[in-house]
């Protein structure tokens, strides 16, 4: 039986990354990555203005760091580090972006095949906080709809200059639909239930289209065409 | 098989563990590692033919197909993960996706291991860069170019690293990387869209090396995706491309699905093509092939509005005088707002001359590959042949070159080596007196160039004399090589024809009126003698090199002359004195180390040099030869000189496998443009000789 499960996981993977390519030609499960040193991976991007501390954030998981000095990242990178949920080993590719203006354009290339964005505000900046909606939008513009969102204000060890109440983040994240928490990367505060949290959610996500017949299969990125292609026998659906 | 998958599997793991430290110290060891472990495996060297009943066509891509794309291809649709470069080439290897992880595996490691290659030491670089540059954004957007390479390196790294795991997306530096990999020769096909970025992806990669004994072949691959509207196509995918005879039609429509890209070939081939004709061979509806048409068409008008708009903001740039946008609404309603003025900020970066300013050397490497893009041919379309594999590999734009622009390059020309002649006769050439005998050029410009001269007066070490290559003319994209004028006259009848052809009357217009004002110069100079003074006095636009060819044509006729070098103490105008200083300059440095200058000049048979006799003896009578004749060939024989030095040693340098950099190159000979000096690399690397005999 958890074989069975773990397989129909295995395909919603496949399925799930298949459905990023706009293509989606429709062979599914020829591909086994399962035989390497993790079980799933899940691209996950941290997301925000310039200076709210996604960089600090990752640091603080990835490596238990923190460094108060801020160093602007240039370009792009990611850190990994593998978790075990379900007594499943997880990797996670965890991509620290450039929150500048001008690297705007290449970070959204990094969008394609996310599947979990953490989004995130400053709470002792207003104007981080104002931008959260443009960067939502930007989510919705350049990954793939089932992507999870978590909404973070960090630095909430600095209470004294707090501008944005934690109230208001509630309400937004509630307008915009996303899950919500107040962090610190500096204290070490909500950083790792934050990430638990969100793969927590794309695996719950993960499980309700397994459930629900793949509605996110055959959801609505698929071409036209597909439907004209000679769809070649996909026996790993049966099982 | 299998174990080479389980090695091949395991060496993964061994990357994707190292990616977790920071920096790529940790990578680099696991690749070098890696690299020793995958050595005892080969990889194909021949492409597959035999490809599984069940590969369909990618319906897609055939839609997108480029008309100058080689014609017997088709898509193959194809599985995988990301955006599956390495499928795709799998596919083409070995009929299925089975190699793709090995080959995802070799290219992180040709990555890793040779970064400093793929970023800065190939011949491509730049083009590579800029492709990566448009390939991250999302739309064309001119903050990318402006992406510092800095910014580059920490994109590369990341993007090494995320290529050790499954799923990844690849740009166009894995391109690269896997051609080397491969040692074949990577076709990577573009749609017909975003027609400013297209060259950069839409161009023939070559491997880092291949086996000397043979060509390397070639496999097609094609950048592929979703429409997004009539004009927007943002890729997404990478699709292999078989030879149609390859492909065994299995199922009984496969006539049908072939038949869409074939047609829009047609259409493109033979615009008289009619339905009916259509019809019969291909299952299309009417108003398919209506719509193709129209499509087609729009397409062409469109593209081919858009390079004369652009090459006319240019050319009214060079003059001068930079039209505002109102203006150039009024003769281009077609052109955007934002495309004025994309235009005109790159042509204000680059000071308007694409071609010369590349020879200064202080530009960034977004700059200077944008006046790559300039160069480029935008228009493609209208031959579809034109992007045969050399060109391409090539990255040459001789199909395009119009007229205006020849000549404002031979101007350009002209005029740097005007500054230099004197700058190297220590005469001083003060902007205020350069701009009045060269009006279109910028201040920046000249002292760019007034720079490089004298930085060349300093550095400048002579090498042994050698043979001029004359078959340089044709590979030359633009008349740089060493006379302008002829060549500028051989372009001028080549692109005559091209300019009625294409009905760009607009530069037809401009052309009259140029040659117009050229005949009346002609005639004046041979009907009186003119001296230089006067002639740049009454056309201050003209290059003196006209001058100096009428004058001296006009003295051929009257017998054949001789040319002596010790001329001295003759009264001529001003500039003529300079010149004929220079010439006892050239020729004292030249006994100097040892090579006569006449020696030397004696490989001078280039049909470039048309109005240049190589002397045969010295003759005591030559002393009553029209010093000006004998200036004007001095000139001409000292600049060949430079370039057949500059030749002799690149390829000296390139046998003895110390290949110069352009900024070692320029330290020997600063006179020779950035652009020349890539294009000897390139047909160095592409195994053709500089100098002959």
């Amino acid at each position: 039986m958890v074989n069975i499960i773990d397989h129909l996981i295995q395909v919603f993977l496949l399925r799930f990354l298949c459905l990023q390519m706009a293509s989606a030609t429709a062979t599914y499960g020829q591909k086994e990555s399962s035989d390497q040193n993790f079980d799933y991976m899940f691209k996950i991007l941290i997301i925000g203005n310039s200076s709210v501390g996604k960089t600090s954030f990752l640091f603080r998981y990835a490596d238990d760091s923190f460094t108060p000095a801020f160093v602007s990242t240039v370009g792009i990178d990611f850190k990994v580090k593998t978790i075990y949920r379900n007594d499943k080993r997880i990797k996670l590719q965890i991509w620290d972006t450039a929150g500048q203006e001008r690297y705007r354009t290449i970070t959204t290339a990094y969008y394609r095949g996310a599947m979990g964005f953490i989004l995130m505000y400053d709470i002792t900046n207003e104007e981080s906080f104002n931008a959260v909606q443009d960067w939502s939008t930007q989510i919705k513009t350049y990954s793939w709809d089932n992507a999870q969102v978590l909404l973070v204000g960090n630095k909430c060890d600095m209470e004294d200059e707090r501008v944005v109440s934690g109230e208001r983040g509630r309400q937004l994240s509630e307008h915009l639909g996303f899950e919500f928490f107040e962090a610190s990367a500096k204290d070490n505060i909500n950083v790792k239930q934050t990430f638990e949290r969100l793969v927590d959610i794309i695996c719950e996500k993960m499980s309700e289209s397994l459930d629900a017949g793949d509605p996110a299969v055959t959801g609505a990125k698929q071409g036209p065409q597909l439907t004209e292609q000679p769809a070649p026998p996909h026996q790993d659906c049966a099982c | 098989m299998i174990q080479r998958n389980e090695v091949v599997l395991s060496v993964l793991g061994n990357l994707q563990e190292a990616t977790e430290t920071s920096g790529l110290a940790a990578m680099t060891r696991a690749a070098q590692e890696v690299d020793k472990l995958l050595a005892p495996f080969q990889l194909p060297k021949t492409l597959c033919h035999d490809f599984p009943e069940w590969t369909g066509i990618d319906r897609m891509a055939h839609g997108l197909y480029p008309p100058d794309a080689p014609h017997d291809l088709i898509p193959l649709s194809c599985t995988g993960e990301g955006n599956m470069l390495f499928d795709a080439v799998s596919m083409l290897l070995v009929g299925n996706t089975d190699l793709s992880l090995e080959l995802q595996v070799r290219t992180v490691v040709e990555m890793v291991l040779w970064k400093r290659y793929y970023l800065s030491g190939m011949i491509d670089s730049k083009m590579m860069l800029q492709a990566v540059r448009f390939g991250l954004c999302a739309e064309e957007s001119e903050d990318m170019l402006n992406l510092p390479v800095a910014v580059l390196e920490a994109i590369f790294d990341a993007d090494v690293k995320a290529s050790c795991f499954p799923g990844s997306y690849a740009n166009m530096w894995h391109v690269y990387a896997l051609s080397s990999v491969l040692q074949l020769n990577i076709y990577s096909i573009y749609p017909m869209f975003n027609h400013k970025i297209r060259p950069y992806f839409n161009r023939i990669i070559r491997p880092r090396t291949w086996p000397k004994d043979s060509e390397p072949l070639t496999l097609h691959i094609m950048w592929s995706g979703e429409l997004q509207s009539e004009s927007a196509f943002r890729p997404n995918h990478f699709v292999a491309l078989v030879q149609t005879s390859d492909w065994t039609f299995g199922s009984p429509d496969s006539d049908q699905r072939v038949s869409p890209i074939k047609s829009e070939e047609l259409l493109n081939d033979d615009s008289q093509l009619s339905y009916p004709s259509l019809k019969d061979k291909y299952n299309i509806t009417k108003r398919t092939f209506y719509r193709w048409k129209r499509q087609t068409q729009e397409h062409c008008k469109k593209s081919a509005a858009r390079y004369e708009a652009k090459y006319f903001l240019q050319s009214c740039y060079t003059e001068g005088k930079l039209i505002p946008l109102h203006q150039f609404k009024q003769f281009f309603p077609e052109i955007s707002r934002s495309s004025y003025y994309n235009w005109k900020h790159e042509l204000l970066k680059t000071g308007g001359n694409f071609s010369a300013s590349s020879s200064t050397g202080e530009i960034s490497p977004g700059e200077s590959t944008e006046q790559e893009a300039w160069s480029s041919p935008d228009a493609k379309e209208d031959e579809p042949d034109q992007h045969d594999s050399v060109a391409s590999m090539f990255g040459l734009s001789l199909g395009k070159l119009d007229l205006e622009r020849a000549q404002n390059v031979a101007h350009m020309q002209e005029a740097k080596r005007c500054l230099q002649n004197c700058i190297a006769m220590n005469a001083s050439l003060p902007f205020r007196l350069f701009k009045r005998f060269f009006p279109g050029i910028s201040r920046s410009t000249y002292y760019n160039w007034r720079r490089e001269a004298m930085l060349f007066i300093r550095g400048y070490k002579t090498s042994v004399g050698s043979s001029e290559d004359s078959s340089d003319a044709d590979k030359s994209e633009s008349p740089k090589s060493l006379s302008p004028v002829p060549l500028n006259r051989s372009n001028t009848a080549q692109s005559r024809m091209r300019v009625c052809r294409q009905n760009h009357r607009r530069f037809r217009l401009a052309y009259m009126s140029k040659k117009q004002l050229r005949d009346a110069a002609k005639l004046h100079i041979k009907r009186s003698k003119w001296s230089l003074t006067k002639f740049k006095l009454k056309f201050p636009s003209m290059s003196p090199c006209f001058y100096w060819l009428w004058r001296s044509s006009q003295n051929c006729k009257k017998k054949k002359k001789k040319v002596v070098f010790q001329s001295a103490g003759i009264s001529a105008p001003q500039s003529l004195d300079n010149l004929a200083t220079e010439t006892r300059n050239m020729e004292k440095k030249e006994s100097q180390t040892g090579h006569p200058f006449v020696e030397s000049t004696k490989y001078l048979k280039s049909p470039a040099v048309p109005s240049f006799n190589p002397p045969h003896s010295k003759d005591a009578t030559q002393s009553k030869m029209p010093v000006d004749e004998q200036v004007f060939a001095v000139d001409v024989v000292a600049l060949a000189n430079f370039k057949a030095k500059a030749k002799l040693f690149l390829q000296q340098r390139f046998e003895e496998k110390s290949f110069p950099t352009f900024k070692e190159f320029r330290s020997y000979f600063p006179f020779t443009p950035r652009s020349t000096y890539y294009m000897w690399k390139r047909a160095l690397h592409h195994g053709v000789s500089l100098v002959h005999g």
